[in-house]
């Protein structure tokens, strides 16, 4: 999801676009609400999810919206059959079901809501359905899953030191920061010192810096941080006090 | 690493766009915290919720705080078998597994005793290395029933046959077939003091009827879950559910759910001793208990206002108690409060078609627990597959109604003696609940 607005507008600009949002955002803890919850409630305006969520949400009774935007990426599911599976015929069969019209049919059911991966089953549908291939036609489905394979953990961690961590802190800034703009005050220079990523985008699509980083899995045991993590992190505070310095020159 | 994925965005749009209809059936209805939780209370309801829908993993894995599936289990998440939390059907024919249903196993004793081989349920599945116990095939035989006005209803008596038995024969056993119920509204039903269980036991009441507390253990606790009512409160069946569905340790049950036979089974790894923490068990149970009953729906209705009328005048209310208190709870929304399950919470002979023949503690294998009626008329919008009574042979609420003997024999012979209009208040009152 990160890299999605990262291709899409560029490394600079995406970090810098995250980093408005994630400033104006309620971040959602694993075993916590959902954003659909957060939505129907009435909390929050607006939430970034994976379109099923959603759309099982609305398909079970929800009153929500959910948009697709005109640049985005397909995470597809897989099927397979194990090497040593018992009963190969079976499973070969099952797969093949899965795969088929009356099977990819089954996706839509409102507890599943994914996205069939057949381009006929779409015909059949009601209603106003997305339609990837019809996306992907129109040039929306740009993303490049061979450059954000291999860096989706270190995303991920540059996401952590840079907005997650410091969130209450970032939220503040950038409230002092749209005040100063109200007030018609110069912030170009501190906006930059909030949107900047503590690293370029040669440095993250770098294979050793991948390696360290690791394979990064939710909810797996919390491991100390790299050294470049806590570059990013010192990067990131330096650039954050140096904004709060600037926004309280402003103000005096 | 802690990761905090998504982003509920507190960005106020100039335009929003328009809103898509939303679906008329709230397939979620029995999914709502009981109103008047607090922040914290509410944190705490939906880190239960949490676990509740997750899905467990065979240990060793990299996420520990939800490792620990098997050896031995029946499914991987509580709403595999209470699906959003609604009830669980039974498979359609002997091609179809077990999705939401389970067959419990004992040989003759009270309590009951486990199989010596196979526990005390048969659990299908195995982690790799592990065989699965085999399967309960289940093989539907029909019956017409015809009512006073000539109406025929096909009724379904399943039958089942054990088959791909991993462990050698199986031998005598007493067996029953058990379908997941919906569990909103679980806190009150808890919370239920026992000499109010008592108190209605001791009721007089019309049409041969009884109703009997069931009493477990030296103690001789008042027993509420189950469909025998063999637990006494809320967090020892949710435990129990974790170690005999999922094989999921607890304070509760400490040990796994592996028999001397099953030597694989009891060299696996496991994923934490426990594998439920504590906090976890609490978390879950809190959850389960706060979730709010189903709410009832065209209380206006000509139909239903005169189906509630019939509700009484059959006799249905001798033992699906419309109201019942809970007595003081630790919990402030769980504390004296009057509700609406439409059970007893007692036992009472239901006949020998019913009949799972296997006691359990002082139920008889005639007896089972009057089921909550609450909900029922959502259950089928929530599960198109759901199946009514213990082993879901009812495939609609007038072949439940139908299968009732015993203590409710004379409730049913008022419903198959009604005219077609009469039956259809009933019913129609049935589904406002």
């Amino acid at each position: 999801m990160i890299d999605i607005v990262l291709q899409a507008w560029g490394w600079e600009r995406g970090w810098a676009l995250w980093s408005e949002i994630a400033a104006n955002a309620v971040l959602i803890d694993r075993g916590s609400t959902f954003v659909t919850d957060e939505i129907v409630a009435g909390r929050s305006a607006v939430g970034i999810s994976i379109d099923f969520f959603v759309n099982s949400a609305i398909a079970n009774g929800a009153s929500l919206d959910f948009i697709y935007p005109a640049h985005t990426g397909l995470n597809p599911a897989h099927i397979a059959v194990t090497r040593d599976s018992g009963n190969p015929a079976g499973a070969a069969a099952f797969a093949g079901f899965i795969l088929s019209p009356a099977g990819q049919s089954l996706l839509t059911h409102p507890d599943i809501r994914r996205l069939p991966v057949r381009p006929d089953v779409y015909n059949e549908l009601p209603g106003k359905q997305y339609n990837p291939f019809a996306a992907a036609a129109n040039g929306g489905l740009q993303f490049d899953s061979d450059t954000a394979r291999p860096r989706l953990a270190t995303l991920a961690a540059v996401f952590q030191q840079m907005l997650v961590e410091p969130h209450d802190e970032l939220r503040e800034l950038w409230q002092r920061v749209r005040q100063a703009e109200a007030a018609g005050q110069p912030t170009g220079t501190i906006r930059e010192l909030l949107t900047r990523p503590p690293l370029d985008e040669a440095a993250a699509n770098s294979p050793e810096l991948q390696r360290l980083i690791g394979l990064r899995l939710e909810g797996g045991r919390e491991a100390a941080l790299t050294h470049a993590e806590l570059t990013w992190r010192d990067r990131c505070t330096q650039q954050r006090r140096q904004a709060a310095q600037l926004l309280g020159a402003l103000k005096a | 690493m802690k990761i905090r994925l998504l982003l509920a965005g507190a960005l106020l749009l100039a335009a929003l766009p328009g809103f898509a209809e939303p679906s008329t059936v709230d397939r979620d209805i029995l999914t709502r915290p009981l109103p008047g939780l607090n922040d914290e209370e509410l944190q705490r309801f939906l880190r239960g919720r949490s676990l509740f829908r997750q899905s467990w993993v065979i240990a060793p894995a990299s996420d520990t705080e939800v490792d620990g599936l098997g050896p031995l289990y029946n499914r991987i998440a509580c709403i595999s078998c209470h699906p959003r939390n609604g009830r669980g059907g039974a498979p359609s024919g002997p091609q179809e597994r077990m999705q939401s249903m389970l067959v419990r196993l004992s040989v003759p004793g009270s309590p009951p005793r486990p199989h010596p081989v196979y526990g005390d349920q048969l659990n299908e599945e195995g982690i790799p290395g592990v065989a699965g116990e085999g399967r309960a095939e289940v093989h539907w035989q029909t019956q017409n029933m015809t009512l006073a006005d000539g109406h025929v209803v096909e009724l379904r008596i399943p039958e089942l046959r054990f088959v791909e038995l991993a462990y050698g024969n199986i031998g005598p056993v007493l067996v029953s077939p058990r379908v997941g119920p919906h569990v909103a509204g679980l806190g009150l039903l808890n919370a239920v003091d026992a000499r109010t269980l008592a108190a209605l036991a001791r009721e007089p009441k019309t049409d041969g009827v009884t109703g009997q507390v069931n009493r477990l253990g030296r103690q001789r606790l008042a027993g509420r879950f189950g469909l025998k009512a063999n637990t006494a409160d809320l967090r020892g069946q949710i435990a129990g559910a974790f170690h005999g569905d999922m094989s999921i340790t607890s304070p509760l049950f400490p040990r796994e759910n592996c028999t001397p036979a099953q030597p694989a089974c009891r060299k696996a790894p496991n994923g934490g001793q426990p594998e439920l923490s504590a906090g976890q068990l609490d978390d879950i149970t809190f959850y389960v208990a706060h979730l709010a009953p189903p709410p009832r729906r065209n209380t206006e209705v000509p139909e239903v206002k005169r189906g509630e009328t019939l509700f009484t005048a059959f006799g249905c209310a001798a033992c699906h108690r419309p109201t019942l208190h809970t007595g003081k709870s630790p919990h402030r929304l769980l504390d004296r409060r009057p509700f609406s399950p439409y059970t007893d919470l007692l036992l009472h002979d239901m006949g020998p078609a019913l009949a799972d023949n296997r006691p359990d503690h002082a139920a008889s294998g005639r007896q089972w627990r009057t089921a909550p009626l609450w909900g029922i008329g959502m259950l089928a919008a929530i599960n198109e597959n759901v199946g009514f009574l213990h082993d879901g042979r009812a495939r609609t609420i007038e072949e439940a109604i139908l299968w009732h003997g015993g203590e409710g024999e004379a409730a049913r012979r008022r419903y198959s003696e009604a005219d077609a209009a009469t039956r259809r208040d009933l019913i129609e009152f049935l589904n406002s609940l």
